[in-house]
């Protein structure tokens, strides 16, 4: 019984396709999307653009770099006496960093050669003039007690 | 009476069944690259390769040759679409295959067919009959015939799980390793779906012969 299931079931299923099947199928499938490439390029291209865009910049444009604190009005403070407040020291840890110094353009070095000289008097506040304060001395006078009359009581 | 079929045909039995759950070789391993990179010649060569055992996987699933050539089809366009995504854990006939019984089940759901509705094949010689027409003596023919008419209405009549586990494992075509994957089902689900499948109809076709 079990080779006449077997047979039915095969004759069944028996059967090949018809001819023309590939040609079917091909004419039905589209070409193959290129996303994939696309996820490629698109990094590569955009990557190209930006250091382009960064070469290709004037050099004119660039921004001028911060300047940097005077020493000269650093070490002009310091002259004016320790005793003033202003005075800045360049901190040595900064000086001794090993990153490069930044490069400055022509334009930031002209303005630094004429660098404003501060006198240390014209930051110096005026002298307070405070009157001392004098104190009266405290007098005081002995307190007085009277003597308690208890001859009522004992009578 | 039972060996009268058997006997006019001479298959393999299922245990000589092609195992092809393993790597793909070197040369499809080639023509899936090319087809990944948008060679249609070599999705085409695989679809030479690939197309008997694709029909008759929606052919199962269908009962009828034209909605069957339709799943087909649909199955090469999608396996097309999706061939990025083959990562190759399994062979590519495996995987080929998973996706034209998924697209034969969306057919059958989607144009409400009927398996026994259309099994009939009235413009074509019936198999089943085929089947037992070929030897001299006409008593015998007729009985077989007979026995094989009931055979197929018994296998028709049964639930799709343990028909469409029958009719693959019956094909000779695919492994149950194969079907398994078709199905979905872990393989001891196949062999007891087609034991059970065989159980029921040999006790309906016992009472018939007795």
């Amino acid at each position: 019984m079990d080779r006449v299931i077997t047979d039915v079931a095969r004759a069944m299923t028996n059967a090949d396709p018809p001819g023309g099947l590939r040609t079917a199928v091909l004419s039905r499938i589209e070409p193959r999307p290129a996303w994939r490439l696309i996820w490629i390029v698109s990094p590569v291209a955009l990557t190209v653009l930006v250091a382009l865009m960064i070469g290709l910049r004037p050099s004119g444009s660039k921004p001028e770099m911060p300047l940097p604190a005077s020493p000269v009005a650093a070490t002009s403070i310091a002259a004016a006496g320790p005793a003033s407040p202003l005075v800045t020291q360049p901190a040595p840890a900064r000086a001794a960093s090993p990153r490069p110094t930044p490069r400055l353009s022509v334009r930031s070095i002209a303005a630094l050669a004429e660098p404003t000289t501060l006198s240390a008097e014209d930051i110096q506040p005026d002298v307070l003039d405070i009157p001392l304060l004098r104190m009266k001395p405290i007098v005081t006078e002995p307190i007085a007690i009277k003597a308690i009359d208890d001859s009522g009581a004992r009578q | 009476m039972t060996a009268t079929v058997a006997d006019f045909l001479r298959v393999a039995p299922l245990a000589e069944m092609p195992v092809s759950e393993g790597r793909d070789p070197a040369e499809v391993r080639a023509l899936l690259e090319a087809a990944r990179a948008g060679s249609r010649e070599a999705f085409g060569e695989l679809v030479t390769r690939h197309e008997r055992s694709v029909f008759r996987v929606t052919l199962t699933a269908l009962g009828n040759r034209d909605d069957a050539l339709d799943a087909a089809q649909d199955a090469f366009v999608l396996a097309w679409r999706k061939l990025s995504g083959f990562r190759g854990e399994a062979a590519f006939r495996t995987w080929l295959l998973t996706i034209a019984w998924r697209k034969a089940l969306d057919h059958r759901r989607a144009r409400q067919i009927g398996w026994r509705r259309s099994a009939a094949m009235p413009e074509e010689v019936d198999p089943v009959d085929a089947l037992a027409s070929v030897g001299a003596d006409p008593e015998r023919t007729a009985l077989a015939r007979d026995l094989a008419r009931r055979a197929r209405t018994q296998i028709a009549r049964l639930s799709p799980k343990l028909r469409d586990a029958l009719l693959l494992a019956a094909s000779g075509e695919y492994s149950y390793g194969e079907i398994a994957a078709m199905l979905r089902v872990p393989l001891g689900t196949v062999k007891w779906r087609v034991s059970e499948a065989r159980r029921i109809i040999g006790n309906r076709m016992s009472t018939w012969t007795e």
